[in-house]
């Protein structure tokens, strides 16, 4: 099993480095402007896995880098950028249903339940093959238990190393390695059954 | 598209499972990447978001004060109205100056604020990007205007 992916955290050291030697020389809007625009993507996915809601997720990935901009010059230098901004955007997803359970309880509205993943608004130009395939993945990851959920996404979608996952979710790499390898079970149990295997196969023994 | 390691480890590991992978190989690699053209579009503004709100913070530290006026003029109005529609007292011996106290005190609500509006455009002036007001300022502010909310 391949587990050495140096791309991603080569590039993230890189542009960790050019952010925070920005901030040593005074630039800071540059540096938040690059902290934003390299990491903005990161946070919105885990974001939105978390709140399973996309605009609920746009304003936890805005809140979470207002706070790193807000407080990026006291960034300790002790994880990585996209650690540090993994931790802040678990810790705002929590207080957010945190305060959702609050506002529940007194009954001041409630959106609980919501469902609107990215893979459910789909593009324009998508065929429905490939839209209910996406809604289809979606909704085998939704059976997975939370851990090996969020392994599985971390590793496939998000591209990081082992190391990084560790470092973010402070589990050890063997275990992720666990969590990884009972997702994949589970993923290749679900499609194996699916009618998209039977039709890709099928079509695959055609030709 | 090529797959890159972490692809083919994940391939690697379906074809463990009896999964064809050259069945759903490509198919799992286009879902991937439909998955992160919807993050690139549902990010597509968000440079732009960050910025504005953080604008919006730049220039909107005096909006506490405004809360707070709100607040030190609602009270003052408030206990105005307690005041100015205070009956006498039962021997009709004590009577309140309802007219005195009714313009004192707003007059009174108007300086304190101003006085922090004022602390706060210094401080801002400074350059201390993240003063807030705090419980402590309305408390100091309140108690030197003798007020009680």
């Amino acid at each position: 099993m391949s587990n050495s992916v140096s791309y991603p955290m080569a590039e993230s050291n890189a542009v960790d480095a050019d952010i925070l030697e920005a901030l040593r020389i005074g630039e800071r809007d540059r540096a938040i402007t690059a902290l934003v625009r390299r990491y903005q993507r990161f946070v919105y996915s885990v974001a939105l896995r978390q709140m399973n809601h996309v605009e609920d997720a746009q304003d936890i990935t805005q809140d979470v880098l207002l706070r790193a901009a807000r407080f990026v010059d006291g960034f300790q230098q002790q994880s990585s950028l996209q650690t540090w901004l993994y931790r802040i955007t678990i810790n705002q997803c929590r207080s957010e249903f945190r305060r959702r359970r609050i506002k529940s309880f007194f009954g001041i509205g409630s959106n609980e339940g919501e469902v609107d993943v990215a893979s459910s608004a789909p593009l324009p130009s998508q065929h429905a093959e490939e839209r209910d395939f996406d809604t289809y993945m979606q909704s085998v990851l939704d059976k997975l238990p939370p851990k090996q959920r969020e392994t599985f996404c971390l590793r496939f979608y998000d591209e990081l190393s082992y190391e990084q996952i560790s470092a973010m979710t402070g589990t050890s790499q063997g275990a992720l390695k666990a969590n990884y390898h009972w997702a994949i079970k589970k993923i290749a149990d679900h499609l194996k059954e699916s009618e998209f295997y039977a039709h890709w196969s099928g079509s695959n023994d055609a030709e | 598209m090529t797959p890159n390691d972490i692809q083919n480890e994940m391939f690697d590991e379906l074809s463990t499972h009896d999964v064809g992978t050259e069945a759903i190989a490509q198919h799992l690699m286009a879902h991937k990447a439909r998955r992160d053209a919807a993050l690139d579009a549902a990010t597509s503004t968000m440079s732009i978001r960050v910025q504005r709100a953080r604008n919006a913070e730049s220039t909107g530290r005096t909006r506490p004060v405004v809360r707070f006026a709100y607040a030190l003029g609602a009270a003052a109005v408030a206990v105005t109205m307690v005041v100015t529609f205070q009956p006498y007292d039962r021997d009709g011996a004590i009577r309140i100056d309802t007219v005195a106290v009714a313009e004192r005190l707003p007059q009174r609500a108007d300086n304190d604020v101003d006085a922090l509006a004022e602390e706060l455009t210094q401080r801002n002036g400074n350059g201390s990007e993240t003063w807030t007001v705090t419980d402590a300022d309305v408390d100091r502010l309140l108690g030197e205007a003798d007020i009680e909310l």
